[in-house]
């Protein structure tokens, strides 16, 4: 089963003098179980799309299917949370996510609220508290006495906590540190290879090439392009049009070509830099 | 000539209420006037609590032995509202920071606090938003703006101030990676028109390379503080505590694990893709 956007568009506070559109006909099909990271410039829609996926706006026109829903700008507030225990979101700033009064209750609140017993909840908190990096010490705590990017690990603890089937991140790396950055996206990666389906927000080209099998890139609200990492970030011409960077491997590859080291394969990532430089030296030695 | 510090702090500690241990420690840190400081460190290494207390939020345990003076005079209860105006922060979440109920309101709001005339102000508000390229949105409630656009805006709070001393905490972490150079290379203009000192908590490692400065903060502690290239020298250090090194570095390890071997005199990425120029075409 696919997640389907026909035609949505949503429009913040319509008919005000505020009127903003914040989707514009987006019509695309991602697969179950893929990895998707959604890119584009501050203010392209991103944000705005996630929070359809679990209905949380629902479209203003068009129509959306995802995990046996219909949503369109009719479906009622009521009987939504079965949805929501399947479709899951990040949000972008984690703060406003985290309302216990210690982590461990804050992370436990998910599972519990989708059917977990008190016990079940405590344990899937204490499971998930050391998967994104933190140690028991702070379970105690109050969620708001803690770092930013402690925080931020927090928020996303408690989505993943009651394994939900589509797993949506709002830039859920901005903020951590560069080894929390990489661990908590191999745990993403980890999580979409045990059969679920994850979609990610970034600017992070290095973690669309490392990551992704698939790529939506908003521009004001549109859809512009959706196709897989080689082919994005192939068309150089294309991205510099629309103002979109390119993985450092790739950058560097550029580099050396200028300078007459023409590499014989598109490279995105450190490990294909890395083949493709040993490829010509060995043919160099040969 | 004796270098002019802004910012200098001696043997600073700070415990949160409850805390079991300090989250800043014994903290010795000078920072240059007109100079650009990164301070990098792991999530919890105290980044965060070193920058509020160089604003005053909060005060070290025991004031008798630290000490923090910002512009050669001392931090003291008496003394923080007036220094506190040449200081402008912006927080690591940008909805921590809103006050006004339209952007410009809230832009304005700084200027108001430093008792500027109207007239100044309006020009200032405009300006500053001119130059985060967020001038159409005047009007909008801040709560109503994209992620990146927040950030923006707190930052053209912090610009219409012109303060002395300018610290980031991660402002533009939200950002796409062409909207953060413009507006970093925007507070690089104002920095060196201005002789103004900025202080930069991020993640990012090309912002920490285009420094004057980095301190390397863990648990509470500064353990190296030096310009970017000797810091990121420190290849085994940064990795043992899980920071970024330059990517020609990166690429040079991953090279030799792969059997090609590259000489560790190599300190650029400029060098790097010389030498592999070279080797490519003598062979
Ligand atoms: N609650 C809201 N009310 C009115 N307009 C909004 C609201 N939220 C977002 N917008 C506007 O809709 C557009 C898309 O915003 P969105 O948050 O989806 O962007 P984004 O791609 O997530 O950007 P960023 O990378 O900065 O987070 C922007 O122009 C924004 O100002
Ligand atoms: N308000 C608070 N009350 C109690 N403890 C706190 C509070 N804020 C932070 N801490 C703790 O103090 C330590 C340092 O936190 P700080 O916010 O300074 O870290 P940081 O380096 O800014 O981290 P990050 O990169 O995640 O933002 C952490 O262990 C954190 O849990
Ligand atoms: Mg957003
Ligand atoms: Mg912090």
């Amino acid at each position: 089963m696919s997640i389907e956007f026909k035609n949505v568009s949503y429009i913040y506070s319509p008919g005000s003098p505020l009127e903003q559109k914040g989707l514009d006909q987006v019509s695309f099909k991602i697969k179950e179980n893929s990895f998707t990271a959604l890119i584009g410039h501050t203010g392209s829609g991103k944000s705005t799309l996630m929070q359809h996926f679990n209905a949380l706006l629902k479209p203003t026109e068009g129509e959306i299917t995802i995990a046996g829903y219909t949503i369109n700008k009719d479906t009622s507030n009521k009987n939504l949370k079965q949805l929501r225990k399947n479709v899951s979101l990040v949000f972008q700033f984690p703060e406003s996510q985290l309302f216990e009064n210690t982590v461990l209750a804050d992370i436990a609140f998910g599972p519990k609220n989708f059917g977990y017993s008190e016990d079940e909840a405590k344990e899937l908190a204490l499971k998930w508290l050391k998967k994104v990096g933190l140690d028991e010490t702070v379970a105690e705590r109050s969620p708001f006495e803690l770092s930013g990017g402690q925080m931020r690990r927090i928020a996303i603890a408690g989505v993943m906590a009651y394994e939900p089937a589509i797993l949506c991140l709002d830039e859920p790396a901005a903020g951590l540190d560069p080894r929390g950055r990489k661990e908590m996206l191999e745990l993403f990666k980890e999580y979409q290879e045990s059969g679920h389906t994850v979609i990610l927000v970034t600017h992070n080209m290095d973690d669309v090439a490392d990551y992704a099998d698939d790529v939506l890139v908003m521009e004001g609200g549109k859809l512009i392009k959706h196709a897989t990492p080689k082919e994005v970030f192939a068309d150089a011409s294309w991205l510099t049009a629309h103002h979109l960077g390119s993985p450092t491997a790739a950058k560097f590859a550029q580099k050396l070509a200028q300078k007459g080291l023409q590499l014989d394969d598109e490279v995105l990532t450190l490990n294909e830099l890395t083949q493709a430089l040993k490829a010509k030296m060995k043919a160099g030695e040969a | 000539m004796v270098q002019e510090n802004i910012v200098s702090m001696r043997n600073v500690t700070f415990t949160y209420r409850e805390a079991s241990k300090p989250a800043v420690d014994n903290l010795n840190l000078d920072i240059p006037k007109g100079s650009w400081v990164s301070i990098i460190g792991h999530n919890g290494s105290g980044k965060s609590t070193i920058t509020r207390l160089i604003d005053g939020l909060i005060a070290s345990d025991n004031l008798e032995k630290s000490k923090i003076f910002i512009d050669g005079v001392e931090l003291t209860p008496e003394t923080v509202w007036d220094l506190r105006k040449q200081i402008g922060i912006v927080f690591q979440n940008p909805d921590n920071q809103f006050v006004g109920a339209t952007v410009a309101d809230d832009v304005a709001f700084g200027l108001e606090n430093r008792g500027i005339a109207r007239p100044e102000m309006v020009k200032r508000v405009a300006q500053a938003l001119k130059d985060v390229g967020m001038d159409d949105y005047a009007k909008t409630e801040p709560s109503n703006l994209s992620g990146g656009q927040k950030q923006r805006v707190a930052i053209a709070g912090i610009l219409a101030v012109h303060p002395q001393i300018i610290i980031l905490d991660e402002a533009t972490s939200m950002l796409d990676p062409e909207g953060r150079d413009e507006i970093l290379h925007i507070v690089r203009e104002m920095q060196k028109r201005d002789h103004l000192t900025v202080i930069s908590i991020t993640h990012d490692i090309n912002a920490v390379n285009n420094s004057d400065l980095v301190a390397v903060v863990d648990d509470g502690k500064l353990l190296a503080y030096d310009q970017p290239d000797k810091i990121f020298s420190h290849t085994k250090l940064l990795r043992e505590i899980g920071l970024d090194v330059p990517f020609f570095y990166q690429v040079r390890d991953s090279l030799e694990a792969a059997g090609v071997s590259v000489p560790s005199s190599i300190s650029s990425e400029e060098e790097l893709v010389n030498y592999l120029c070279q080797l490519n075409s003598k062979m």
